[in-house]
């Protein structure tokens, strides 16, 4: 996930929580604009389904929680909350991935287990993101989130992928292949 | 919200969510409707006998009114379950029988009358148990006692983190326990409604659907809700960092003394454990700028919620919603 052109931020490997990656707060209405103004604004807006997909440990809860944080999809107490968790498994001072895995088996393992959906809006449109499971036996939580998805963001962690041999990851090549032939509702990017 | 009737949405929607919402334009609260009058219409094919979960906070009256327009012009095909712990506000009481009354809804109310008559309270039982005994068991022992095999709930998952895990028709076992590790695969817009004898689903039509959405809903299709969402000076005293309604002398703890405080309900609950907050929030837009300049969770004013690490999880296991 080294460079996502349309996520530049996540360029930056610091994980500085105050870092002002976001211009402007994208659901809220600028203070000089009416209710109605807002309403007709918000009412416009469509809604996008999409999903995450990779192996286990490349980082798709990571970055779902990182979107959350930097579109203000995150509240201050489940912030609060997720910061004095004992776990923290990142390098900085925040597990962004803490956000969606909402099990206690989750947290406790460091795994995702089952399918979590998350909500945040930017200035155009709302989003509902599906967060994925990568491991082999939660394929069937894996298929439940990419169904409804009308788009899947791919994660590969480069060094893993291209860099050791791939029986190193056996369930990336494998796992992408019949992602492709059963969901061919999905667009891929 | 013009250009498509409900009928046509909710059909487009049927054979594709994502697809049809796109080909009619819909935005995102008009597909968030569809998507929620399909699923209340799925289960109502699908099982002998639904019911739905009424708490009379303002998911529920989103829920009832797309349970009403979802079988329009016909009334609601199920009645309404209103789990009471009898620490409800009054005023929740007040609206419940009169707004029930004014659609023709069919209310059942249960009570655990045996845990409410030995004294149970969150003072001396703690909320945990309290729940447990009032809301959960009561939930339960009506499901089973009345036959009930489907029950929408109005949880949403942008509410809790173990609630963002939960899926549309969520799987309860003879016991009504939830299994998290364990749910069923659900595909598309397939709900899978096979169940054994004593064993149920739970049907969640706003799994979607955010704070935001539920207020702009709200707004948009000028919907009746409790007048504690609205601020005004009540009497209050402070509990442990909560502004706690007080209605009568009995609520007091020893030392406290009531005072006027303007504040209004972000969610409702049991007075004990449901604090308000401080707000000028008198009507439907300034609750709605309140609630986007605002940066803490809605539930957060609940107590039940925040008794230990994960506290949610380990109730809706129990059978809670």
């Amino acid at each position: 996930m080294s460079s996502l052109p349309f996520v530049p931020s996540l360029r930056v490997a610091s994980h500085e929580p105050s870092a002002p990656y976001v211009s402007s707060a994208p659901n809220v209405p600028s203070t000089n604009e009416s209710f109605e103004d807002f309403l007709q604004r918000d009412l416009a807006k469509d809604l996008l389904r999409f999903t995450t997909a990779g192996s286990v440990d490349d980082g798709k809860s990571t970055l779902i929680g990182r979107l959350l944080h930097d579109t203000k999809g995150v509240y201050e107490d489940q912030l609060a909350s997720v910061k004095k968790s004992r776990i923290n498994r990142s390098s900085g001072p925040i597990d962004f991935s803490l956000l969606t895995d909402g099990l206690r088996a989750e947290r406790e393992q460091g795994i995702t287990i089952d399918v979590a959906y998350r909500y945040f809006a930017t200035a155009r449109r709302k989003f509902i993101i599906a967060d994925t499971p990568g491991h082999e036996q939660y394929t069937r939580n894996m298929a439940t989130g990419a169904s409804t998805a009308s788009l899947a963001v791919i994660l590969v962690d480069a060094p893993k992928a291209f860099c050791r041999k791939r029986a190193a990851i056996p369930t990336s090549p494998r796992y992408l292949e019949s992602r492709i032939y059963w969901w061919p509702s999905t667009k891929w990017i | 919200m013009p250009e498509l009737s409900v009928a046509d949405r909710s059909t487009a929607v049927a054979s594709d969510f994502a697809t049809a919402a796109t080909a009619a334009r819909l935005n995102h609260l008009q597909t968030l409707e569809a998507e929620s009058i399909y699923i209340l219409r799925e289960a109502v094919a699908e099982f002998a006998h639904p019911v739905m979960l009424y708490s009379i906070g303002k998911d529920s009256s989103v829920m009832l009114r797309l349970a009403q327009k979802a079988f329009f012009p016909g009334a609601i095909p199920f009645p309404l379950l209103h789990i009471d712990t009898s620490y409800k506000f009054p005023e929740m009481i007040a609206f419940r029988d009169s707004y029930t009354r004014e659609i023709g809804a069919e209310l059942i109310v249960h009570r655990n009358e045996a845990a409410i008559a030995s004294g149970a309270n969150p003072f001396s039982l703690g909320t945990q148990k309290c729940c447990g005994l009032l809301k959960t068991k009561s939930l339960l022992d009506a499901l089973s006692q009345r036959g009930f095999n489907a029950a929408f709930g109005g949880a949403r998952r942008d509410e809790e983190k173990s609630r963002a895990k939960e899926r549309i028709y969520s799987f309860r076992d003879a016991h009504g326990q939830w299994d998290p590790k364990n749910q069923r695969p659900e595909l598309w817009n397939l709900f899978n409604s096979r169940i054994d004898k004593n064993e149920s689903i739970r049907v969640f039509p706003l799994s979607n659907w955010t704070e935001l959405d539920i207020w702009l809903y709200i707004h948009v299709e000028n919907i009746p809700i409790v007048p504690l969402y609205f601020a005004k000076e009540r009497p209050a005293v402070i509990r442990d960092g909560s502004i706690v309604l007080i209605h009568s002398k009995e609520e007091l703890l020893p030392g406290e003394e009531p005072k006027l405080i303007q504040c209004r309900m972000r969610s409702l609950g049991c007075v004990p454990c449901t604090g308000a907050i401080r707000s000028d929030a008198d009507t439907l837009p300034k609750i709605i700028a309140e609630m986007i300049s605002f940066r803490r969770s809605e539930r957060e004013n609940r107590a039940i919620d925040h008794d230990e690490e994960g506290s949610m999880e380990l109730k809706k296991r129990e059978g809670y919603f």
